[in-house]
C-alpha cells in the first residue's frame, strides 16, 4: 500500500498536484495534507491527476470534496485528470462527475482553470 | 497443498501457519514492526457441509468443491488494515468467474465497510469478515463490536457539492447486489452485502 504526492507549479497561479498509488482511509491524510497547504498558501486553482492511482475510495473523494469546497470560498477550481475507467466509474456513481471538471489530460484540465 | 489455500493471499504480510485444513496467515512483525499474530489473523475453513455437498477434507472431493467454502478474516479496526481486506477479498473473488471490473468493486465495498466501522470511532477493537463463497455469488459478512449504529447512505446532491463524508455506504449499496445493515448488543453492527457473477 502506497501513495505518491508530487506538487508542482504549472504556469500562471495553478500548481498540479499528482498522485500515484492507493488512496484509502490509510493514505489519504497525506493527500489531505498535500491539497491542505496549497490552498494555505494561497493556490485556489488545482489539478490534481488521478492518472497513476490505482484505487480510491471515499475518503479519499472526500479529500477532494473538502479541497474543492476551500478553493471554491475563493473563486478557485480543481480539475481533475482521469482515465481510468474505474475510477470515473467511482465518479459517476456518486454523481461527483458534475462536480468536478474531469479531463483525460493535464492540458485540458489546465485550460479549463484559465 | 488445497486449492483452497493455494488460492488464498501467499503471505501478503507475512508467514503462513497451516493447520489440519485451516490456514492461518498471521500478520506478523513486518508491516508495523510489532507482533500482530494474536490481533489479526486469516482464517480459511472449509464449511463441513456448505450446500449439501459431502466434504472429505485432503482429497479430491474437497479441492472440486474449494470454492464453495467459508473464509473468516479478522483485522485490527485501523486504517493500515483495510488493505488486507481487500487483498483477501481479491484472493477470493479471483476463484469465481468475477470479472476483473467486478473484483474491483468488491475491494471497494469491502474497504468501504471497514472504513465505516473505523471511522465511526465505536471503539471496536477488531473488525471481522467473514466471506461465504458460492459458485457464482460471494456474501459478505462485516461485523464489529463497537457502539451501536446503523449508517445512512448520502447520495451525492444533483447540485452543490456535497458532504465530505457518508459516501462509502452510498458505493457499497451502487456496487452491491444486495446490502443489509443491523445492529444489536448481542451480534455487534453487521453489514452483510452479496455480489453475484455477472451482475
Amino acid at each position: 500500500m502506497d501513495i505518491k504526492v508530487n506538487v508542482r507549479e504549472s504556469g500562471g497561479d495553478a500548481y498540479v498536484v499528482e498522485l500515484g498509488g492507493e488512496i484509502d482511509v490509510y493514505t489519504s491524510p497525506k493527500v489531505k495534507d498535500a491539497i491542505t497547504e496549497l490552498i494555505d498558501q494561497g493556490h485556489y486553482n488545482l489539478v490534481i491527476n488521478l492518472e497513476r492511482v490505482r484505487y480510491i475510495d471515499s475518503t479519499g473523494l472526500g479529500v477532494l470534496i473538502g479541497g474543492l469546497k476551500r478553493v471554491r470560498e475563493h473563486g478557485g477550481s480543481v480539475n481533475l485528470v482521469c482515465t481510468n475507467p474505474q475510477i470515473r466509474k467511482i465518479f459517476d456513481i456518486t454523481g461527483l462527475v458534475k462536480i468536478f471538471g474531469i479531463y483525460d489530460d493535464e492540458i485540458g484540465a489546465q485550460k479549463a482553470l484559465a | 497443498m488445497s486449492e483452497l489455500e493455494a488460492s488464498l493471499p501467499a503471505s501478503p504480510l507475512g508467514t503462513e501457519h497451516r493447520r489440519g485444513s485451516e490456514l492461518e496467515a498471521s500478520l506478523p512483525t513486518s508491516p508495523l514492526g510489532t507482533e500482530h499474530r494474536r490481533e489479526s489473523e486469516l482464517e480459511a475453513s472449509l464449511p463441513t457441509n456448505p450446500l449439501g455437498t459431502e466434504h472429505r477434507r485432503g482429497n479430491a472431493t474437497q479441492v472440486a468443491n474449494a470454492h464453495l467454502g467459508t473464509v473468516e478474516l479478522r483485522i485490527p479496526s485501523k486504517p493500515e488494515w483495510v488493505a488486507v481486506a481487500r487483498l483477501t477479498i481479491a484472493a477470493i473473488a479471483n476463484r469465481l468467474p468475477f470479472s476483473v471490473e467486478e473484483i474491483e468493486d468488491l475491494k471497494l465495498a469491502i474497504a468501504e465497510a471497514c472504513t465505516n466501522v473505523i471511522q465511526s470511532e465505536s471503539g471496536a477493537d477488531s473488525i471481522e469478515i467473514v466471506v461465504e463463497t458460492g459458485s457464482a455469488e460471494l456474501k459478505i459478512h462485516v461485523r464489529d463490536h463497537g457502539a451501536i449504529r446503523v449508517r445512512q447512505a448520502v447520495a451525492a446532491p444533483l447540485g452543490g457539492v456535497p458532504v465530505e463524508g457518508g459516501l462509502g455506504v452510498f458505493l457499497i449499496q451502487a456496487l452491491m447486489d444486495s446490502v443489509e445493515q443491523s445492529a444489536n448488543p448481542e451480534s455487534g453492527n453487521q453489514l452483510v452485502m452479496t455480489k453475484r457473477v455477472g451482475s
